[in-house]
């Protein structure tokens, strides 16, 4: 059992990876849309328009194989157009249903564009979607396949009357427009993605629910202490967790740990507690504040978010251990400017290396790597 | 009153923004710069210290790699001290900077705070210039 939770979460890794593909700067973000999906939750992001959160959801949805539902909302949206029309036979019956086919309730991935424009007709209805997995509307009453969804917004709603409904999205992700380093990244990526074929799902729906399987019956109960000193250390610093999310976060510590292989949930598996902090600020606040606590954070299948959530050295050396082996393995054949451009990144991993990490604090792992990419640099000293 | 400054290791290193190199790696360096295109080239600024010493500053992406190198790293609030980006002095940057100047008024700021084998010494940067392929060549030349 313990082996194809292993194999599963290989194969939603390479299914992740591929979703972030031509996206810069969206690994943590398409990581996190695993994460919440492994722990049953679900994720808001805070961002500008334009900033390829729907991208980022769609291609997971896509490598995952899930039926996807996507829709921007806004104040004059019907709930027809989210859950489907009234079913026009049934109505003649005297029952009042609603027709779902390829609508929000039959969908595993949701992405509700400008999610707090809705009406309250809609988002009562998604408080039952969202909690409990049941589409309750007239005489309906069905079940739902849902895994995560993904709500997205420019800012965090003001409005107290929907801080309600706001709190049901246990993870917090705020994405920035492309910073100018990387433009000429985006520039390329987003070309190319307009002209690469469709991307084929490279794990099943199977696999999630495997993993999901293993971080339910995972017990936090190791952890609890850690996870119990972290929260006074946010309470202490201002940050405050409702009791919902810190009771919470405990399934996202599960389903990291699941996702990372383990069988229970170790110190390493204690990040996701940055991602349940409400407000951006506030993330940047708790990062500094468990820093120690999250030093020895660490996840093969989410390695961009955890770098990302703990700012911890373990995450950034398998960051750029998988980053330098994956370089390694894939020396091109031919000379010429392929073999140029794979030097420049082996470079660049190896700038990033020296420039990361003391020599008497490299990890023996990085260290041996590091010899490695000397020896492929030819040296060059 | 003396107050001891060291270099500590980092668990949260800033973006390098330059790099020194001595002896063989300044050697192995130059000769990657020099492999660089005009464009590479021309993002970066250098000096020599010395006989045997070189310094690059430039954004992160165009700085070369040979093993050996020095990547400097500095805080935005204090532009003018540089460190090694793996570290971190033991003593604010803002103070450090203040005492450093006054010790050494004459040093062409900005400045790398470094380990050398006499403890830690500080390079000036300040006269860093974009880099000339034919002033390059010749310091190479000089040496190789």
């Amino acid at each position: 059992m313990a082996a194809d939770v292993t194999a599963a979460a290989g194969r939603l890794r390479a299914a992740v990876a591929q979703a972030a593909a031509g996206l810069v700067e969206r690994e943590a973000l398409t990581e996190m849309i695993l994460l919440s999906a492994v722990a049953g939750e679900h994720l808001l992001v805070i961002g500008a328009p334009g900033t390829a959160k729907s991208q980022a959801v769609r291609n997971v949805a896509r490598v995952l194989g899930g039926r996807y539902f996507e829709y921007l909302l806004g104040r004059f949206t019907e709930p027809s157009e989210i859950f489907g029309p009234v079913d026009l036979r049934r109505l003649r019956e005297g029952v009042v249903e609603t027709a779902t086919q390829g609508m929000l309730p039959e969908a595993e991935v949701v992405f509700l564009d400008e999610v707090f424009q809705g009406s309250t007709a809609i988002l009562n209805t998604l408080l039952g979607v969202l909690n409990e997995r049941m589409f309750l509307r007239g005489h309906t009453r069905t079940p739902v396949p849902l895994k995560v969804c993904v709500g997205a917004s420019n800012a965090l709603p003001e409005d107290p009357s929907l801080a309600a409904f706001a709190d049901r999205f246990l993870v917090r992700a705020f994405v920035q427009p492309i910073g100018d380093p990387r433009l000429e990244e985006l520039l390329e990526g987003g070309w190319a993605a307009s002209t690469r074929p469709p991307q084929q799902a490279l794990a099943t729906l199977e696999d999630l629910d495997a993993v999901v399987a293993a971080s339910t019956v995972m017990d936090p109960a190791p952890v609890r202490a850690r996870l119990a000193e972290a929260l006074r250390l946010l309470r202490g610093a201002g940050v405050l967790l409702s009791d919902r999310r810190a009771v919470k976060v405990q399934r996202l510590i599960t389903a990291a740990a699941a996702l990372a292989g383990r069988t229970a949930p170790t110190a390493a598996d204690l990040w996701p507690i940055i991602l349940a902090v409400p407000t951006q600020e506030e993330q940047v606040n708790a990062r500094e504040v468990l820093r120690e606590l999250l030093q020895h954070s660490e996840n093969s299948t989410l390695p961009a978010v955890t770098e990302d959530a703990s700012a911890g050295p373990a995450a950034r050396a398998q960051r750029l251990t998988q980053a330098a082996t994956a370089l390694l393995d894939a020396r091109p054949q031919d000379g010429g400017d392929a073999l140029l451009g794979w030097r420049l990144k082996l470079e660049g991993v190896a700038r990033e290396l020296d420039a990361g990490f003391a020599p008497e604090r490299m990890p023996v792992g990085l260290r041996d790597l590091r010899a490695r990419l000397v020896e492929a640099l030819g040296g060059r000293a | 009153m003396n107050v001891p400054v060291q270099l500590q290791p980092t668990d949260t290193p800033l973006p390098p923004v330059g790099l020194l190199a001595t002896g063989n790696a300044a050697v192995a360096l130059a000769r990657r710069a020099l492999e660089l295109d005009d464009v590479g080239l021309a993002a970066l600024r250098g000096v020599s210290q010395g006989r045997s010493g070189l310094g690059l500053l430039g954004p992160m992406d165009a700085l070369p790699w040979v093993d050996g190198v020095t990547y400097l790293c500095r805080d935005n609030d204090t532009p003018e001290l540089l460190w090694p980006s793996a570290y971190q002095p033991s003593v604010a940057p803002a103070v450090l900077l203040l005492a450093l100047k006054k010790a050494l008024p004459r040093l062409a700021w900005p400045g790398a705070l470094v380990l050398s084998g006499d403890g830690l010494s500080v390079w000036p940067l300040g006269h860093a210039v974009t880099v000339d392929r034919a002033v390059l060549t010749a310091w190479l030349g000089d040496r190789a």
